[in-house]
């Protein structure tokens, strides 16, 4: 039991020892509602807005699903993105 | 790529709390094959020595790497193929993370070496990788063996990721010299991000910007070999890669790292959950399409594109060009 309340310890030490100043940690701040981010969901605000340009038919036809079997309106396809999502595995796959 | 070296620090932080997990299973996804200097040789693939291993992270580190060019590049790591009795290794050159920060500098707490792994057993932790034949000019097993005296030379990793000094080592840099040495291009590094954050949070890891040497650089699609990993299908993959150059695409110059990422108050870095949502969607894009696209063809480009505007906002087709004043490129300054 010492030695786990060490091991804590010493993870608290560590963690202390990072240095990430202000001026960092404001880079990474998120978008305030005046940041014209690229990324906000819904309208970004660095762009002028634009209409959506159409869609081509192929683009159209990956996202379509099949038919809703009580024929009523087709729902968009089943969220599955858990396979592709960042994931931390503890292995080194992600190199430098 | 200096910046990426110490969020990897910052990232192991992070997972090294996680423990263990099973991998899953990593399926052969394509090869290129023919009767002549392609015929399968391993799992249906044409593998030869000198070939070049293109990964992809599964980590939020990736979302990191994909920032530092100044130009996007899909990849996160490279290697190189040596054949053995019959067996591909692959030898790489990777930095680690020690497990605590006990320096103040993230940069002081990276180190690492060369490894030799199995390929499947290299490829499993990724979420996908692809092969590619050494470029015109190059020989295979020049490359190879390389690699091969370097592993036994026991090349350290360069964790100031310094492409001059090739004292120590870092992955691409490993690759391009195996390449040069085996009468193959000279491979160059690629001007950095110009991005005011990124070129800030350079300076605060004490890596000089103004240069990146991605692993995307050694993708050529006239030299696919084959490809592997957990995506269903390479337009799946292509199309999570297109969603990362949708992504660079929109970092333009008045753009701040934290639009993308996070940080905690322990200096861990993480992908925000709108933008790891937004490239696992574009992956699955084309799944109930009966002619899927091929990685290259414009219908990939055009469905990311709406999906990124019903994501995120509409974006104009043409990034907007740089204002006067505006940061110009750091290599330039």
């Amino acid at each position: 039991m010492r030695m786990r309340r060490s091991f804590i310890a010493i993870l608290l030490l560590a963690a202390g020892c990072v240095d990430v100043p202000d001026g960092i940690r404001a880079e990474f701040a998120g978008p305030g509602a005046a940041d014209r981010s690229n990324y906000r969901p819904g309208r970004h605000g660095s762009a002028p807005p634009v209409e959506d340009p159409p869609a081509p038919k192929a683009a159209a036809t990956a996202v379509t699903t099949e038919p809703a079997a009580d024929g009523g309106v087709a729902t968009p396809p089943a969220s599955t993105d858990g396979d592709v999502a960042p994931v931390s595995t503890g292995a080194d796959g992600g190199a430098v | 790529m200096k910046l990426a070296r110490a969020v990897i620090a910052l990232m192991a932080l992070g997972v090294a709390g996680c423990g263990t997990m099973s991998l899953p299973p990593v399926r052969v996804l394509g090869a290129k094959t023919d009767e002549g200097a392609h015929k399968p040789t391993y799992n249906g693939l044409p593998i030869k020595s000198g070939q070049i291993v293109l990964t992809e992270s599964p980590d939020a580190t990736s979302y990191v790497f994909v920032l530092i060019p100044k130009k996007f590049y899909a990849f996160t790591h490279v290697a190189v193929i040596s054949v053995e009795d019959g067996e591909p290794w692959v030898y790489d050159v990777t930095g680690e993370v020690k497990t605590f920060p006990f320096k103040k500098r993230l940069m002081d707490n990276v180190t690492g070496k060369m490894y030799r792994r199995r390929l499947f057993e290299y490829v499993a932790p990724n979420l996908y990788a692809e092969i590619y034949d050494p470029p015109a000019g190059a020989d295979g097993e020049k490359i190879a063996a390389f690699v091969r005296q370097k592993y036994k030379e026991g090349a350290e990793f360069d964790s100031y990721f310094d492409f001059n000094d090739h004292s120590k080592l870092f992955c691409s840099e490993l690759v391009a010299m195996a390449i040069e040495s085996a009468g193959g291009p000279v491979i160059k590094p690629e001007p950095s991000n110009p991005n005011p954050s990124i070129i800030e949070g350079m300076k605060w890891l004490g890596v000089p910007p103004g240069e990146a040497l991605p692993a995307g650089l050694f993708a050529d699609p006239a030299r696919y070999v084959g490809a592997l990993g957990q995506f269903h299908t390479r337009t799946a993959a292509w199309s999570y890669f297109e969603a990362k150059r949708e992504l660079h695409r929109r970092f333009t110059m008045d753009q701040r790292m934290g639009f993308m990422l996070s940080i905690d108050g322990n200096g861990r870095v993480d992908v925000r959950p709108e933008i790891s949502a937004f490239a696992a969607r574009a992956g699955h894009l084309f799944d109930n399409d009966p002619n899927p696209p091929e990685p290259g063809d414009p219908r990939i480009e055009a469905a990311v594109r709406k999906l990124a505007a019903d994501s995120f906002g509409p974006f104009p087709a043409t990034a907007p060009a740089p204002k006067p004043g505006d940061t110009p490129p750091v290599a330039a300054q």
